[in-house]
């Protein structure tokens, strides 16, 4: 990545954090992370639930407002806009969601739906905005007698399509997509992928993909960021990241995935994890992933990790981890 | 053990007419044996589960066939038998743990009342076997967590949880329907190895309903492929991996991720499921079949492709499908 590139998104100690229903305590769902977006790339954000994925990805777009911290977004940090300027900066950063039958009103025909962000955005007669909404319709291939359809007309994968036809209509610069292929059936999630695959091509568009699946993220993603309770573990070249991961959490992740490989050829170990994700209300001291992590040393709880950068572009938050990976297990002495 | 015979599942409507959900399925259990169900949404593959146990409304639900467990129709039994064996021979447990936990009773009464429901103990003994159970499937100081309520549990505890009090009574079969999709990754690992460990020290065979193919190549002996309320293929599961004689088997295969290199185009199944109420005649799969030809339009027959190996499609022993393995 050359230097002289600007980064098209720009996240710097992000903090989102929310009172807890009676207000006396603060769940810390971001909890200082920073990262640039290259345009043109797609960014994956994995995480499991709880580590602050989805509180993000609405926060890049301007859903929620960082509690500290900044999100310049095209080297405009939308806070210092106000009124049409920042409407029309946020056409630029469009999101689309996990669930397909959620997202669209079922009252609303697909090509309402379609050209709705265009009427928030004025300027365009109902005319041009109904030819913009079936050409968007067009590009992710749902043909235009579906455009007078009702939702419940349609199938999964044909909704999300709408989706994001709706994003496309704007013509914006970032889509984050937020567990989009989640909801669908695995014989047409490829679809569905390959769709935003082509749609990049065509309109240079940048993604920030945030998931579970490590199989999606491994395959759509440039580079892979782990969150793990509101912090990033690890940030890399996806095929780094997913062959050589150098945080321990990214390796037991990695190897938790179930692999659907005949016994004769399944040949890793797995490590299995302890427990669960702690609660982002009270996190552990220093290294928010000690309490699970094999390799826990007394140092992990008195102090939190810097970030380092050990191999070329590949950053991790791990006091023992080195070039050639994250830290051996402790041995423990039979119970 | 469980043997499943020609099981037709539909649905009476309230206008008086009837949608079928499953047709003619035909699969068996062997004591021990760890099968998968896969399938997308829609395939009939929970409707299955359930119906093993007779828990769909018979008043809602005409359902043909024979589920023969040790020999005993299951679907003839009065209610009063199959109350006998629903949790003691054959249990369930639900992709949903908190849903299937009852929240206003501790953790321990809900297992020892599965245990009293079957055997005839003292309050203190079941408690004991509650308290047991819970070690077995890994919660930690189970002696103080059996006083607990099933919000105090996280949500993988929680599946453990509904694991130990299927478990309580030793049944033979366990049906699981999607017990980790809720589940994170690492927890879903926990309780995958868990459920292998428990069938193969205790004996206890599975049928485990699921969409992901990755949990059943880990878990499962043997796995069966549903479509459109149909069995299409049924095979031991390394040799489903390796050599699918299914294409639909083939294609949901060939549609995950990792076979592809990175940023390849993906492989998907053209069009989409039929639904029940205009299903075609002759080969259900076959409008999205990239190997259709004119016979697949005939009624297609379950046939044994090779020992233990049954397709339901008329070119079976002619193409050569890919699976995981290119």
């Amino acid at each position: 990545m050359t230097t002289n590139v600007q980064p098209l998104l720009s996240v710097r100690d992000l903090r989102i954090h929310f009172p807890t229903q009676d207000g006396s305590q603060t769940v810390k769902a971001v909890d200082g992370i920073g990262f640039d977006v290259m345009p043109g790339e797609t960014f994956g954000v994995i995480g499991e639930s709880g580590s602050g994925k989805t509180t993000l990805g609405r926060a890049l777009v301007g859903l929620l407002p960082p509690t500290a911290g900044s999100i310049v977004q095209g080297g405009v940090d939308p806070r210092t806009l106000g009124g049409a300027a920042l409407r029309a900066h946020r056409r630029d950063y469009q999101i689309v969601f996990q669930d397909p039958h959620a997202a669209l009103n079922p009252r609303q025909t697909v090509l309402t739906s379609v050209c709705e962000p265009l009427e928030i955005a004025g300027g365009l007669s109902r005319a041009e905005r109904e030819l913009r909404g079936l050409d968007a319709l067009s590009r992710v291939g749902i043909a235009p007698e579906y455009a007078q359809r009702y939702p419940h007309m349609l199938s999964g994968g044909q909704k999300q399509r709408i989706n994001i036809a709706r994003a496309l209509t704007v013509r914006p610069r970032l889509i984050v997509c937020d567990e989009v292929v989640a909801a669908l059936d695995v014989s047409i999630r490829g679809d569905v992928l390959n769709l935003f695959a082509d749609l990049q091509r065509e309109f240079g568009l940048t993604y920030v993909f945030i998931t579970h699946d490590l199989s999606v993220v491994s395959h759509v993603s440039d580079r892979i960021a782990v969150t793990y309770l509101g912090r990033l573990m690890e940030l890399g070249p996806t095929l780094d990241v997913g062959e050589r991961p150098l945080h321990p959490y990214t390796e037991a992740l990695m190897s938790a995935d179930p692999v659907p490989l005949p016994s004769h050829l399944r040949t890793h170990k797995r490590i299995v994890l302890q427990g669960e994700i702690p609660s982002p209300i009270d996190p552990p001291s220093g290294c928010r992933f000690r309490t699970r992590c094999p390799a826990a040393q007394p140092r992990c709880a008195a102090e939190a990790p810097d970030w380092r950068e050990l191999r070329p572009a590949h950053w991790v938050a791990c006091h023992f981890s080195t070039a050639d990976g994250p830290p051996r297990p402790n041995v423990h002495p039979a119970a | 053990m469980l043997e499943v015979r020609d099981l037709s599942i539909s649905f009476r409507l309230a206008g008086g007419g009837r949608v079928n959900i499953t047709r003619k399925l035909n699969f068996r259990i062997g004591a021990g044996e760890r099968l998968g169900v896969v399938g997308e949404s829609g395939c009939g593959k929970t409707v299955t589960g359930l119906s093993v146990l007779r828990l769909l409304p018979e008043a809602h639900v005409q359902i043909d066939g024979q589920v023969l467990f040790e020999g005993q129709d299951l679907l003839k039994l009065p209610e009063t038998g199959m109350r006998a064996i629903r949790g003691r021979d054959i249990a369930m447990i639900f992709q949903e743990p908190m849903t299937a936990l009852d929240p206003v009773f501790t953790v321990g009464e809900q297992i020892a009342e599965a245990y009293r429901t079957h055997f005839p103990v003292s309050r203190a003994e079941a408690r004991e076997r509650a308290i047991e159970g819970l070690a077995k499937v890994g919660i930690p100081l189970p002696a103080r967590r059996v006083d607990e309520y099933p919000h105090q549990f996280s949500g993988g505890m929680r599946q453990r949880v509904m694991i130990a009090m299927a478990l309580v009574c030793e049944p033979r079969l366990l049906i699981a329907d999607e017990p980790t999709t809720a589940l994170d990754v690492t927890v879903q690992a926990q309780i995958t190895d868990l459920l292998r460990e428990l069938s193969e020290r205790a004996g206890t065979a599975l049928m485990f309903i699921t969409h992901d193919l990755g949990v059943v190549a880990e878990v499962c002996t043997r796995m069966v492929t549903m479509y459109a309320g149909e069995v299409v293929e049924d095979a031991p599961v390394d040799d489903a991996l390796v050599r699918p004689r299914h294409p639909y088997t083939s294609g949901l295969l060939r549609s995950l991720p990792r076979l592809t290199p990175h940023r390849g185009v993906l492989p998907s199944i053209r069009g989409r499921v039929p639904s029940p109420s205009e299903m075609p005649g002759g080969c259900r799969f076959r409008a999205r079949c990239d190997h259709a030809q004119a016979a697949c339009g005939d009624e297609q027959v379950a046939t044994t492709v090779s020992p233990g190996h049954v397709a339901r499609c008329c070119r079976a022993a002619e193409l050569d499908l890919p699976g995981v393995v290119a």
